[in-house]
């Protein structure tokens, strides 16, 4: 669990709405470290602030979705994105994933579900490769035991 | 005499509001909150201010025959609708979103929205009356 809670997140959205509500599901679930921005600017000056997993807005007024998914990847691709989009089409999907996207969701009544599920499957992921790739420190205990 | 008349058509415009069905559900606000009524009170205020902001927006857009910034409008709040469960509005709210983007039918994107619009200020109205006061 404690490693689960130290998940950072960014959400990404120009609808306030949405971001208040990601925001709050995320906290319920006891990720308390949870960062919102209202345009895809805003995030990506913030990168350095090395989030872990970032629910991005496909459509957004400012930068399209797709270019900060893009520019985020370039700097850091192993940040986990998840595409958002209130709209159900399947040639966004397959661009966000082209792009590197983790997932494509769509914004409907399930979308909080969705978000728990994705969180699953990365968490699963991470635990694999951690195990895959040990750490330096527990390379040299191995040798010991 | 002034303040006794508004009070008494206050509380008349008060009566007919609270006379209609409930046409929000914020059950799954409240479920979100977990008790926090500060949440649901903030979520509704940001609702609120969100569709009055958009519907002059798409008045504005209609007088100008801009109808693709009214399918962009549409469908920038329609995941606030749902969020405050105004369900009966979705349908409509779904076509107009297609329809001012596929068409340039004038009278029937203003038919529509003008009833979507009805809905919202209902809406906007109730919730003002039952959870904000």
């Amino acid at each position: 669990m404690e490693a689960i809670n130290k998940l950072k997140f960014f959400i990404v959205d120009d609808d306030i709405f949405c971001t208040n509500v990601y925001k709050q599901y995320l906290q319920n679930s006891h990720f308390d470290d949870v960062t919102c921005f209202a345009n895809g600017s805003d995030c990506l000056e913030n990168l350095n602030e090395n989030p872990d997993i970032i629910f991005l807005d496909y459509n957004m007024d400012d930068i399209n979705g797709f270019e900060v998914l893009k520019k985020i990847k370039r700097y850091n691709p192993d940040i986990y994105i998840v595409m958002i989009s209130a709209q159900e089409s399947i040639d966004t999907a397959v661009e966000a994933l082209k792009y590197g996207a983790f997932d494509y969701m769509v914004k409907d009544a399930t979308v909080c579900e969705k978000m728990q599920k994705v969180i699953e499957r990365i968490l699963k992921i991470k635990e694999e490769i951690k195990r895959a790739n040990p750490s330096t420190i527990q390379r040299i205990l191995s040798m010991f035991l | 005499m002034i303040e006794i008349i508004y009070k008494n058509l206050k509380s008349t415009k008060n009566k007919d509001v609270a006379k209609k069905p409930l046409i929000y559900n914020l059950n799954s606000l409240y479920n979100l909150s977990r008790g926090n009524k500060d949440f649901v009170i903030r979520m509704i205020q940001i609702f609120i201010n969100q569709t009055n902001e958009t519907i002059i927006k798409i008045e504005d857009a209609l007088q100008v025959d801009n109808f693709e910034e009214i399918s962009r409008l549409i469908h920038k709040i329609k995941p606030s609708i749902e969020g405050v469960g105004v369900f009966h509005l979705l349908n409509e709210v779904k076509e107009l979103e297609k329809i001012s983007k596929m068409t340039t039918d004038k009278v029937a994107i203003e038919n529509l929205f003008n009833t979507i619009k009805e809905g919202l200020l209902i809406a906007i109205e109730q919730l003002q009356k039952n959870e904000l006061q």
